[in-house]
């Protein structure tokens, strides 16, 4: 496997070097501060000291952290540690970013924060991997998507892409152009399309009203 | 259907009784109990308890009768002084048999039950009737109905007012108990609160370590226990059991004045205690916010990030790991009192009695050999932590396979912060050793050292293989747990017992030998020996944690 034109199994550290990432259980060591986290993260990713201490502190401005500076992580809320684990994942400037659920329990604010940076890091050249059950994010985020369906890859492609083949197979089912009301399928649609499942129907509680 | 029809046509439910409170939240319980028999664990729990239900059965019935004994004898003699003792001895029982088990287990949640419509009042009396299922106040309960029948036996005329004293002294003990727990709650449920608690309680129980020597000490120059006897009882009746002891004792004699007086101000104590109780159970009704999250506030002026440390020698990726685990390590309340330990351990033995050098020191007929006794003890305290390096880290153990590291640097580098904290543990238990006992001759101490050298990398070279093929997760804040699994105890118990019994066996037969000296060129020689195979078996660790990195990242990671 190659990874930015380097074999991993020869050179992983070469590949490690250019890969960030923040994984589902976000790799925190609660017991540090956010500052000695992100000296840490820095110094193992190669980074001299001083550089480190201008890079912890201009990601910790950034993201709305640099009040906590000497507060333990552990005593951080969950949308702190995400927002700390994403500042950990580009101190070093990756050129790859693997994200897992990367907005999952952030607040409306943190959420903001974090979708900046990230749209600068493509502009920049960056390549970004998420992953995320909420679709409208996807979709609002991703240039190119995959759809994995009990533990296998069943769709890919860019969203006009995945669009066109479910529209086309709609199509061809039922005999007429399948064209939803609001003129576009959402990423929800082509979702539950290509994993063969409809929307739940509106099930009745009779003390609800 | 006709429920769910019904309940549309009013769909507010009615407030519930207290009665039906009480029955819902009895039901709640024992569909908890039934439930918990459907597993293994839960059925062993379960016998486990009925066991336990026994013993304490037959306590109490058996303390219940002998306390009617004893309040039979007080009441008809008219002196309550063993009624005093005994009415102490079951508040000290009530009070902090629970205290030790709570500290280890996770905090009850009583406020549970206030996401339900619950007025203030039925919340207060189901929190108090809480405690009426705490089994050691069903055993007080039983030994308090003793004193009860011996004293209504013996004066039955006494039996009204003397029910109404001992039964002042049932509520005020539990309602003092759960006040206790409902504040031991309240800063168990908050980190910073719940580790300093549990410092001050290991405190605690070291300081009784050093009761028993002080105690001797000090009575060894003053011979006066009698005055501090009668000072005792005296303040003692100011207090609820001497209280409760008193009111019945006036009674006994006819002075029924003072006897209510003495009620009046155990009343008083109940009051004090039901208000406590009050305040906190009124901020938990109140909806009060224990989040650990701290609220966030405007920074003054610039701040400023400092470099991380730059160890000379080492790369700066190995300094960084040095730093983050020595950062871990001394802010662990847990990991620091176990490294105080050896020091703890001297001052303690310099305050035996006779241990200016004679009968009751341990170390008398080896003075020489108190700072190699020491050092081995550190390395063996160091076990916790060297032999499960990863389990600390959790699920930062992610970050060592991202990141451009190699793993046999990472290892070193806690294998040297490890060493570090050993060559500190080694300098203090020198410096407490030649304060308190005496200076290690020159001989000794060169073949500690040497030991150490030769000891030193075996414990690291099994402590990175147990740490890759038996990790733990565990959390570096909480007492009284195990850190390693069986299997790394088992190994590590075996590595002690064959590098300190072969050290042992060196240094004894050279002593026999009349060349105590020999030992230390044969330590250094092995030392040679143990770290070159220590450098070997480094270089292969990190094959053997990229092969086993699902498994440990499946218990490091572990929720």
């Amino acid at each position: 496997m190659r990874i930015l034109g380097i074999d991993l199994a020869e050179n992983s550290v070469e590949v490690k070097r250019q890969v960030g990432v923040v994984p589902e259980g976000l790799s925190l060591f609660g017991r540090l501060t956010a500052v000695e986290y992100l000296t840490f993260v820095g110094r193992m990713y190669g980074l001299d000291p001083q550089t480190t201490a201008e890079r912890t502190k201009e990601l910790l401005d950034f993201m709305e952290l640099s009040d906590k500076h000497k507060t333990l992580v552990t005593d951080f809320s969950h949308g702190m540690q995400k927002k700390l684990a994403m500042a950990a994942a580009v101190i070093h400037g990756p050129k790859i970013l693997f994200l897992d659920e990367p907005f999952e329990g952030v607040d409306a604010v943190a959420s903001g924060t974090l979708k900046s940076m990230l749209q600068r890091m493509i502009s920049r050249g960056a390549t970004i991997f998420l992953t995320s059950h909420v679709l409208e994010i996807v979709e609002r985020l991703c240039s190119h998507l995959a759809i994995i369906h009990r533990g296998r890859l069943v769709a890919q492609g860019s969203l006009d892409e995945l669009r066109a083949g479910v529209e086309a197979r709609l199509a061809s089912q039922s005999g007429v152009e399948a064209v939803p009301s609001n003129g576009r399928l959402t990423l929800e649609e082509i979702f539950l399309a290509t994993v063969g499942q409809s929307k739940h129907t509106e099930q009745e509680l009779s003390w609800l009203g | 259907m006709a429920g769910v029809a019904d309940s549309v046509e009013s769909p507010v439910p009615a407030v519930l009784t207290k009665g039906q409170l009480f029955s819902t939240v009895a039901y709640l319980r024992g569909r908890l109990l039934v439930n918990s028999l459907r597993t293994v664990r839960g059925r062993l729990e379960a016998v486990s308890r009925l066991l336990l239900g026994f013993s304490m059965t037959a306590a109490s019935l058996g303390g219940g009768v002998l306390l009617a004994v004893v309040a039979h004898k007080c009441a008809v003699k008219s002196n309550a002084l063993y009624l005093d003792l005994a009415l102490w001895l079951i508040f000290g029982f009530w009070q902090l048999y629970p205290l030790f088990g709570t500290l280890f287990s996770p905090p009850f949640e009583s406020g549970e039950l206030l996401r339900f419509p619950l007025s203030f009042s039925s919340f207060y009396l189901l929190s108090f009737s809480y405690e009426l299922l705490n089994p050691v106040t069903w055993v007080c309960g039983m030994w308090m109905l003793g004193i009860f029948v011996g004293t209504a036996i013996g004066r039955p005329l006494l039996a009204i007012p003397a029910g109404a004293v001992l039964l002042s002294f049932v509520l005020f003990n539990i309602l003092l108990a759960r006040v206790i727990f409902t504040w031991l709650e309240r800063w168990l449920a908050q980190r910073k609160t719940r580790e300093l608690l549990s410092i001050l309680f290991f405190l605690f129980i070291i300081s009784l370590q050093f009761l028993g020597p002080i105690l001797q000490h000090y009575n060894q120059r003053h011979r006066q226990p009698s005055e501090r006897l009668i000072w005792l009882m005296k303040v003692q009746k100011f207090f609820p059991p001497g209280l409760t002891a008193n009111s019945l004792g006036n009674m006994f004699l006819g002075r029924y004045a003072l006897g209510a007086a003495a009620l009046a101000g155990l009343a008083g104590y109940i009051l004090i205690f039901a208000l406590l109780l009050q305040i906190r159970l009124r901020a938990q009704y109140s909806g009060e916010n224990l989040s650990e999250g701290v609220a966030s506030r405007q920074v003054s002026g610039k701040w400023k990030v400092t470099a991380g440390w730059r160890l000379p020698g080492f790369s700066n990726s190995i300094s960084a790991i040095i730093e983050k685990e020595l950062h871990y390590l001394l802010r662990s309340g847990p990991i620091v009192f176990t490294l105080v330990m050896p020091m703890v351990i001297l001052v303690m033995f310099r305050f035996l009695p006779g241990s200016n050098g004679h009968s009751g020191n341990p170390f008398r007929h080896a003075m020489d050999f108190v700072f190699p006794i020491g050092v081995a003890y550190s390395m063996l305290i160091l076990t916790n932590i060297v032999y499960n390096t990863f389990g600390a880290d959790a699920a930062g153990f992610q970050m060592y396979l991202a990141a451009p590291v190699r793993m046999g640097d990472i290892l070193l580098g806690k294998n040297m912060a490890h060493s570090l904290v050993l060559v500190v543990e080694t300098l203090g238990v020198l410096v407490l050793t030649s304060l308190l006992f005496q200076p290690p001759s020159a001989t000794v101490f060169s073949l500690t050292i040497a030991g150490v050298l030769f000891a030193l990398p075996i414990n690291l070279m099994a402590g990175n293989v147990m740490s890759v093929y038996s990790p733990k997760k565990y959390d570096l804040s909480t007492f009284g747990r195990q850190r390693a699994t069986g299997a790394t105890a088992f190994v590590s118990m075996g590595i002690h017992v064959f590098v300190l019994g072969s050290c042992a066996a060196i240094v004894f037969m050279a002593k026999a030998a009349g060349y105590l000296w020999i030992a230390i060129p044969i330590f250094a020689v092995m030392a040679a020996i143990t770290w070159a195979v220590y450098a070997f078996v480094l270089g292969k660790m990190a094959k053997a944690i990229l092969d086993r990195r699902e498994v440990m990242l499946a218990e490091l990671c572990r929720v």
